[in-house]
This record gives C-alpha cells, structure tokens and sequence, in this order.
C-alpha cells in the first residue's frame, strides 16, 4: 500500500501573516543593525546633504517596533488559535517527542514520528531562538533606544536594563550577539525546513503560504484511518 | 567663624558684593537644571544655612578627582564653593599632618553627627584584610566606615569610588569595590568619571545644600541633572555621525573636518555624563571636541572593555578574546558545516533505505 496524503489546515492566517511579517522585520534589522555596528560606507561632502547613518537608524528602529508589536500579536494567537499555534512545554508528550525527534534527527533511529504541525525540537527552537533571545534583544535594544529621551516611557519603563548588564557597552554587546543568534536560526531553520519538504514531500514549503500541510499516514497505520477518510468521501458525495 | 555664620554671610566677609552672590545663585540653579521660579530656594538656603561641613576622603586612587575639582572652572564658583562648603579634611589640600590631620577629622565627626557630607574619591580595598591602601595606620575601608557611621549622605566622587574604575579592571588583584559594597546604610550619590566634571561636584553639593534632599539620581545612580544624556546625543560631531561621516585614521581627510570618531574608538554612544554640555576648564573643550574619542570613563568597568582606540564592536570579549563579529561568524561556519555533514548523512541513510526497499521487493 501507499502511503497516503491527507490535506489539513495547519497555518492560519495570523501564523503565516507573522512568519513573514517577522522573516521581513528580521532581515531588515540584521543588515541595518550590522550597519550601525560597522559602517562601512562613507557619504562625501557635507554633512548638512546626507543623512545616511539616521536613515538607517530609522529603519532599523521602525522594523524593531515592527517587530515587536508582531510578536505580541503572534502571543495573542497562542492563545487564540489552532492546535498548531501552540507550545505545550509542561505536557509530557512534548518532552518525549524532544527525545523521539532528538533521536530521529541524529540518526540514532530510523523511527520518524510524523507531525503536522511542528515537532517538539522546532517548537524548542522557536522558543530559544525567536522568543528568549527576541525578549533579549528587545529589552537590550529599548534600553538603548530610550537613553536618548531619560524622561521618556522608554526610558522609564527599560532603564533598569542597563544597570543589569553593568553598563551600555554590555547591553550593546548582548544585543550584537544575538543578533548572530538569528543567522544562526535561519541557516538551520532553512535548511531544516527544504530537508522536510523534500523527504516527506508533505507541502511544507508551500504550506507557508497557503497553510496547507498533508498529513502521511503510512501504511501500517491506515486499516482505521481509511474508513474515517471513506466516510468523508462519502460524506462529499 | 562661628558655626551659624550662613553662606551669605560668610562671603559678604569675605568680601563678595550680593550682586555677585545672586549670580552665583542664579548659576548654580542653571547647572542643577532647575527652572527660574527654584532660584529664590537656593538664594533661601544660602542666606540662612550654616556651612556644609565636608569630610574628603582619598582611598585608593591617583588624585585626578581632586584635580579636577579644583580646577572649578568658573571663578566664583572654584572661590565661593571650594571655600563655601567648610572643607575640613583633605589630605591634598590641608595644611595639617599626620596626627593633627587626623585630629580634625574625628573632631568634625564629632562635632556635626550626621550633619557633614562625606566626599569619597578611591575606591574601598577588600583584598588580604585591606592592606594595599592605608592611611595613618589604618585601611581605607575601615577608614571609610569609620568616617561615614555619622555621615549625612556620602558622595562617591569618580570612577573609583563609583565602579572602582582601572584598578578594579581585571584581574582585580586588590579586590577594590566600590563605595556602595562598603557604606550600605547611607544615601549615596554616585558622580562617576575619571575624573569627573568639577562643576558637576560642586552642583551637587549645592543641591544637597539647597533642597537638604540628594539629587534626583538616573537608573544609575547618578546625578539626573548630569548624567541623564548620554555624551553621543548631545556630540558636536553628532551631525556627521548622522550623515555616515566617520574619520578612518586620526591623519586623515575626515579628521581634519571634524568627522565622527566613532570608528576610532568613541564610546560616547554608550557612555551617559555632562562632557558635551557642560565641557571642561570653563568650558573650554571636551575630548571629542578636541579630536579625542570618548573612552567612557563614567562607565562601570570601562577599563574592561577596551582597547581605548578600537572601534566599539570591534572590542574582543575578555571571557573569549575575541569580537562578538568574528564569534557570530565562526559560529555560522560550524554550523553550515553542520548542515552539510547532516545533508549529506541523510542522503546516505535515505540511499540505503531505498536498496533495503528494492531488495525486500525482489
């Protein structure tokens, strides 16, 4: 028997809405954070004609607050959407689908368990990557931010982040690390996301577009699984 | 004079004309930031208060805070202020030594509990009991508990009494800590820099003088009215860092327009202090202004994170000895090492998966 392909709905809209929202954001930030932190262009003649480095400073803010009010969106929707949209860290099948994916992915076991939705190693990721180091980031670029207006909210609200780290340089410094955190989650992101596609051919790729996944039910596991899918034929008929 | 003889009074003796104590009124309200209708306060505090008696300690340090103190750039300020607050103890400045010294200072202590402001230059010494900085026989740390028990407030003046500056850098082999980890019961203002702005000493202890209050102070501990911009927002050579115009070498074309020393090492975009407001010697200058970079003396552990002159995120991490570029870079080369090895053990498993496939179906 083959193995069967069963369309379902995995990505949202607000889902795939955020990916790309933040893909984008996230893109723009590393050039332009990289700029600010090397700027490797000189612009001639008078100052008074260019304003290249504020240009760049300007976006790089805009893309932040982006960036930041997506990821509160993408928090409301963990609550608000499908099974999918959620991390489940305290259930103990999350921990042991860590082990069964860890294993899978260091070819300890030939044993795939099948997902739709993300696996718990990826969710891992996503957590570490995108939401610890994105806190970081956040908190240590505000912080900064709002040096430049002490009587500002910004200010009031992130001042004890520098005192945390000791002192600016620190924060600066952070800030700059993480963001090698993020080139770092997309080389793995990218390649993990092409392998799945193309071993499992299970529309990962376009899924994050349309959001569409299909389900593989392998063949040992399909003597139920095909009656339910006949009574849904039977269903459309 | 006796003990209830008042600013005022003091410097009418002295012969200052009221003209000129209402300016140096007027003066001082600009330096703390206050607006126009706080002015009559500080004319008030000085008409009617009796001098501030000051205890100034020297713990371990190299003296530049109290050169710079005295070098108070304005004239009335450097006279009227230096001589105003009843200075009764500082080892660089008074003619008393030894025994007699020391005799003054456990007298002032004696006569004004917790009525003297106790100004901290050096930072306190923790290392094998204190011994690597002693003053008449006794450590610098004992000293300071000594002096600030009836101390009205206790001001930390410099980098050393504030983050114990370059002899607290790495590996830290006297143990020196800051004033903080040693006075923990009594209110203190942290006036970092190395040294620190003379005005901006001098400005606080009119505020305390003035309001009887210690400043309203930043995130940091320090001085709001000095220390709450950063030096980079309040550049000369903001423009030009704006603009993307940035000196390469200090020889260059870029240099002698005044480009932005950002490249050159400036740490003015994370160091928060007065320079680019208030300048120095009568504002005269500032080092960036003067083609210097910043080298964020102000900072806590500023002298951990160097070199002076190499470009912020050019600056290795002391813990790796390398920038967080180079870092970042080798990280992203072992992973994509990583990935390729990864790939190609997938095609291999993958392969052999499927002879095992075509076998089984023969």
């Amino acid at each position: 028997m083959m193995t069967l392909r069963h369309q379902v709905y995995v990505w949202q809209f607000p889902v795939r809405l955020f990916h790309w929202v933040n893909a984008l954001a996230i893109t723009v930030l590393f050039v332009t954070g990289m700029y600010i932190g090397h700027p490797i262009l000189d612009t001639p003649g008078e100052a008074v004609g260019n304003f290249f480095m504020g240009k760049v400073r300007f976006w790089h803010g805009l893309s932040a607050y982006i960036f930041i009010a997506n990821m509160i969106i993408r928090l409301y929707w963990f609550w608000a959407g499908n099974e999918y949209s959620k991390i489940r860290l305290w259930k103990k099948e999350f921990w042991s689908d860590v082990v069964a994916t860890f294993k899978y992915y260091t070819f300890m076991t030939r044993e795939h368990v099948l997902h739709v939705g993300h696996n718990a190693v990826a969710q891992l990721m996503y957590l570490i990557f995108i939401w610890l180091a994105g806190l970081l980031i956040i908190l240590t670029g505000l912080a900064m931010r709002g040096g430049s207006d002490p009587n500002g909210i910004i200010q009031s609200l992130f001042g004890w982040v520098v005192p945390f780290f000791r002192n600016e340089f620190q924060v600066r410094n952070v800030h700059h690390f993480l963001a090698w955190g993020y080139a770092l989650f997309l080389l793995g992101h990218l390649y993990m996301v092409f392998r799945q596609d193309i071993l499992d051919d299970d529309g990962t790729i376009s899924s994050m577009v349309n959001g569409y996944k299909f389900e593989l039910i392998s063949p040992d596991a399909q003597e139920g699984r095909q009656d339910s899918l006949a009574k849904e034929r039977e269903n459309y008929r | 004079m006796s003990k209830t003889e008042s600013y005022y009074q003091w410097a009418r003796r002295k012969g200052v004309s009221r003209r000129d104590f209402l300016k140096f009124c007027t003066l001082m309200g600009a330096m703390l930031g206050l607006d126009a209708a706080e002015f009559p306060k500080i004319v008030q505090a000085l008409q009617s208060k009796p001098r501030l008696p000051v205890i100034y300690l020297n713990l371990q340090e190299c003296t530049c805070c109290a050169e710079s103190f005295l070098r108070s750039a304005h004239p009335l300020v450097s006279d009227l202020i230096f001589n105003m607050i009843s200075l009764d103890y500082m080892e660089v400045l008074q003619a008393a030594a030894g025994h007699q010294a020391e005799a003054v200072r456990l007298k002032t202590m004696k006569d004004h509990p917790g009525g003297y402001i106790l100004v901290v230059e050096g930072s306190a010494t923790l290392g094998d009991g204190g011994v690597y900085c002693t003053i008449g026989g006794v450590t610098s740390t004992e000293l300071l508990k000594e002096t600030a028990k009836g101390a009205a407030a206790v001001i930390a003046y410099g980098s050393c009494a504030t983050n114990a500056c370059i002899q607290g850098a790495y590996p830290n082999p006297t143990q020196a800590v800051p004033i903080r980890r040693v006075v923990k019961d009594k209110p203190i203002i942290d006036v970092p820099g190395c040294p620190p702005i003379a005005e901006v000493i001098t400005g606080t202890i009119v505020h305390y003088l003035t309001f009887g209050t210690i400043p309203e102070l930043t995130n940091q501990g320090r001085p709001k009215a000095f220390y709450q911009h950063r030096v980079h927002d309040n550049c000369v050579r903001r423009s030009f860092f704006d603009a993307g115009q940035f000196v390469e070498s200090f020889d260059d074309a870029g240099a002698k327009q005044g480009w932005c020393l950002y490249k050159m090492g400036c740490k003015g975009p994370t160091t928060y202090n007065a320079c680019a407001i208030t300048e120095w010697n009568d504002g005269v200058s500032y080092p960036i202004k003067s083609g210097h970079p910043c080298i964020g003396c102000s900072e806590n552990n500023f002298f951990d994170n160097t070199p002076l002159y190499t470009h912020l995120a050019k600056i290795p991490n002391n813990a790796i000895g390398k920038d967080v570029d180079k870092v970042g870079r080798g990280v992203i080369g072992v992973a994509a090492l990583g990935v390729v090895a990864h790939a190609g053990m997938t095609a291999m498993v993958k392969h052999q998966d499927k002879k095992q496939e075509t076998r089984s179906k023969k």
